[in-house]
């Protein structure tokens, strides 16, 4: 009983910094894209080898705690849903990273006039993210609470989606060749995913939380 | 060779017991997976062996409700009767009260015995078909609000949570398995006391009595039915009723053995009448149907849509089945045993009133000329002395027919303290009871109620105090005690 104890403590750990990870790869994220507007490579390269190591962390994380789960057959109820959300957190972590690597093979050429914007659409993917954090967190302490979390998701998703349509509206209005603006677009794109992703997540979030009120 | 045979019956009483009663305590774990079947089978079998061993022996109940059985032949076909009524039941994955086949089977013998049932048992196992569900499902609907209200106020993180219940469930599934080992294992072995085959072990550790080895090796057999066949009753406990959670399914075990707690324990209600505090009124409830009525009373709560309508309904079939099951084949059994394989399963009982037993009861004038025909007649079996004063009591005037048959028993006792050296080494009989008995050594009485009496003359601690709730206790305690020496004391073959 006393190791089924630690192993719980020991667990209980290991999810909530699992969930930090995701808020620490977005804000990488987000970080290692201004510098690469602001054309600052290095730092962008010390952010790029950052959440490399972060995403490789969660995967490591995310597989130790799933085994953890399978082995000792805790929350068998609520299992299969945890792990879909891990899953899904993990997602959110490595679309971060996968772009991040994109804009270091890619060097996409973003026109200056679109990078106000771009920062906009990636807070508001960050945000979405943070809140999908919040979700998960409050799914593990308060599941009556992750409704509000949820609400939020959805706003910042659709204020995500309108940002992403502003800016590919005004990407191809630009005259610049079609290469270009189909190659910045898939950045677009890619960054609006993020909140893509944390609203897929937040879907199956509700239902099992729905399923965990008593 | 043929104590074997005999034991063998008892042996699988216990097994069907296992298999079907350890649902009561780890099936609705077991159905939400929060404890592996062959873990829940172990904690069960170690538990029962330990409450059969530890509290089943040496205490007032020792008996069991067999002991009524006055021949072993006879004994062995009600246990075989009650344990293929289990069994039947468990193979059709109905959770059954295995007490109730065993007083089911117990009517049957009386049938063929010419013995006479009571009542009160009978009404005891109708009003526990509908006292336990009633009451385990309002508990369960109770524990689970105020369970709700603490996880939400709470706020603990999910594994937490999950550890704590599962911990709960361990813990209560195995005071469950204890209590089912020390309640059960005087039906199963009790009547086979006597005979038993073994003698007391004397260790460094203490005596190791021949009743403890005998329960252990009951407790042995509940044990294999556990871990052999009790998985199906499982599955409709934990599964097949209502879809359970974790949590609901530690309402139901808690609110299930709160009510066995509350309404069925004789203790409960000694410790609270000897500290002076109101007694809670003890109700017949069975553990199998307070089960059933926790998962009702959460099904209900829920609006009752997700509750298996079809299931329940077999189950409470099985409930009012077994015990008529047990009774037709214990009779149709103690049949053929008795005329073909010519194997006596009862002794008679004989009953006489003669003018003792009038001065004893108080009889005035009028009552013994009603009831001169019988008068220093011999009767056979409770029954025909029943016929017979049943006859003489047309409604001219109310005779006390129970009390006169229960004064009219002949017990041929014959008090020798030596056969029951092994009761006086426990703690069982008090100080002043041990030495008034010890003063009777030697004496005969044709009735039980004359060794009452003069154990009373010798000291006044065998008196029945008047009836309340805090000398229920005494009271039942002094009747088991008396029918225990009366058990041990009988003699038949002396010439009176």
């Amino acid at each position: 009983m006393f190791s089924l104890f630690s192993t719980t403590k020991d667990l209980v750990m290991k999810i909530d910094d699992f969930i930090d990870l995701v808020g620490e790869s977005v804000l990488h994220f987000r970080e290692g894209m201004n510098l690469y507007l602001e054309k600052d490579f290095e730092g962008f390269q010390d952010r790029f080898d950052i959440i490399v190591k972060v995403e490789g962390k969660g995967d490591d994380m995310r597989r130790d705690i799933e085994a953890q789960l399978y082995v000792q057959t805790l929350i068998p109820e609520s299992r299969e849903d945890v792990l879909i959300l891990l899953e899904g957190l993990d997602d959110v972590i490595d679309h971060a990273k996968a772009i991040l690597s994109d804009f270091k093979i890619e060097t996409p050429e973003i026109p200056e006039s679109l990078h106000e914007k771009l920062r906009k659409l990636a807070g508001l993917s960050v945000e979405c993210a943070n809140a999908l954090m919040q979700a998960s967190r409050s799914y593990f302490y308060d599941v009556n609470s992750v409704k509000d979390s949820l609400h939020r998701i959805k706003f910042y998703e659709s204020e995500s989606d309108y940002a992403a349509r502003k800016l590919k509206e005004e990407l191809f209005e630009m005259e610049i060749d079609l290469a270009r603006k189909l190659h910045v677009k898939n950045f677009i794109r890619a960054i609006d995913q993020i909140a893509d992703f944390a609203e897929d997540t937040s879907n199956h979030l509700s239902i099992a939380a729905m399923k965990r009120i008593v | 060779m043929s104590l074997l045979i005999f034991l063998s019956s008892g042996l699988f009483l216990g097994w069907s017991l296992g298999a079907n009663d350890a649902a009561n305590v780890f099936g609705t774990a077991i159905g939400v997976k929060m404890i592996r079947f062959r873990t829940a089978a172990i904690i069960t079998s170690i538990f029962v062996i330990l409450g059969a061993g530890i509290s089943g022996a040496g205490t007032s109940h020792t008996i069991g409700a067999l002991g009524a059985v006055n021949e072993i032949a006879g004994a062995f076909m009600v246990a075989l009767s009650a344990g293929v009524t289990v069994f039947w039941m468990t193979k059709l994955q109905l959770p059954v009260s295995t007490s109730q086949a065993v007083v089911g089977a117990i009517v049957g013998w009386n049938m063929f015995s010419g013995s006479l049932t009571d009542m009160g048992s009978l009404t005891k196992i109708v009003s526990s078909w509908i006292m336990s569900p009633v009451l385990a499902g309002i508990i369960s609907v109770v524990f689970y609000q105020f369970m709700r209200f603490f996880l939400n106020r709470g706020k603990f993180h999910l594994l937490y949570v999950d550890f704590i219940n599962r911990a709960a469930l361990v813990l209560i599934g195995a005071f469950g398995a204890y209590s089912l080992g020390a309640n059960n294992i005087a039906n199963v072995m009790g009547v086979f006391l006597p005979v038993s085959p073994f003698r007391p072990i004397v260790s460094s550790a203490g005596t190791f009595s021949g009743e403890t080895q005998l329960f252990i090796l009951g407790g042995i057999a509940i044990a294999a039915g556990v871990l052999t066949y009790s998985y199906k009753v499982m599955t409709t406990v934990g599964k097949s009723i209502i879809p359970l959670t974790p949590v609901t399914a530690l309402v139901v075990v808690l609110a299930s053995s709160t009510v066995l707690f509350l309404f069925a324990s004789k203790d409960l209600e000694h410790f609270l009448a000897s500290h002076g505090l109101p007694t809670i009124p003890l109700v017949p409830v069975s553990s199998s149907q307070a089960i059933i009525g926790a998962l009702i009373g959460i099904g209900l709560m829920h609006g009752g849509r997700s509750m298996n309508y079809r299931v329940l309904g077999k189950i409470t079939s099985g409930w009012i089945t077994t015990p008529v099951i047990a009774c037709v084949i214990s009779f149709v059994s103690l049949f053929v045993i008795q005329n073909v394989f010519s194997q006596k399963v009862y002794s008679n009982v004989y009953y006489e009133f003669n003018k003792t037993v009038a001065d004893k009861i108080g009889m005035d004038r009028e009552g013994r000329e009603r009831l001169s025909s019988v008068m220093g007649r011999k009767f056979d079996s409770a029954v025909s002395f029943k016929d017979a004063l049943d006859n003489l009591n047309n409604s001219v005037f109310e005779m006390d027919t129970e009390s006169i048959i229960d004064h009219s028993r002949i017990d041929n006792i014959y008090v020798r303290a030596a056969k029951i050296e092994y009761e006086f080494s426990g703690n069982w009989f008090t100080e002043d009871e041990k030495d008034s008995l010890l003063k009777l050594n030697g004496m005969r009485f044709r009735y039980q109620w004359q060794m009452h009496d003069a154990l009373i003359a010798e000291n006044t601690c065998w008196r029945y105090l008047e009836v309340s709730a805090g000398s229920r206790f005494h009271n039942s305690d002094i009747k088991e005690k008396l029918d225990y020496l009366k058990k041990k004391f009988s003699v038949k073959d002396i010439n009176w």
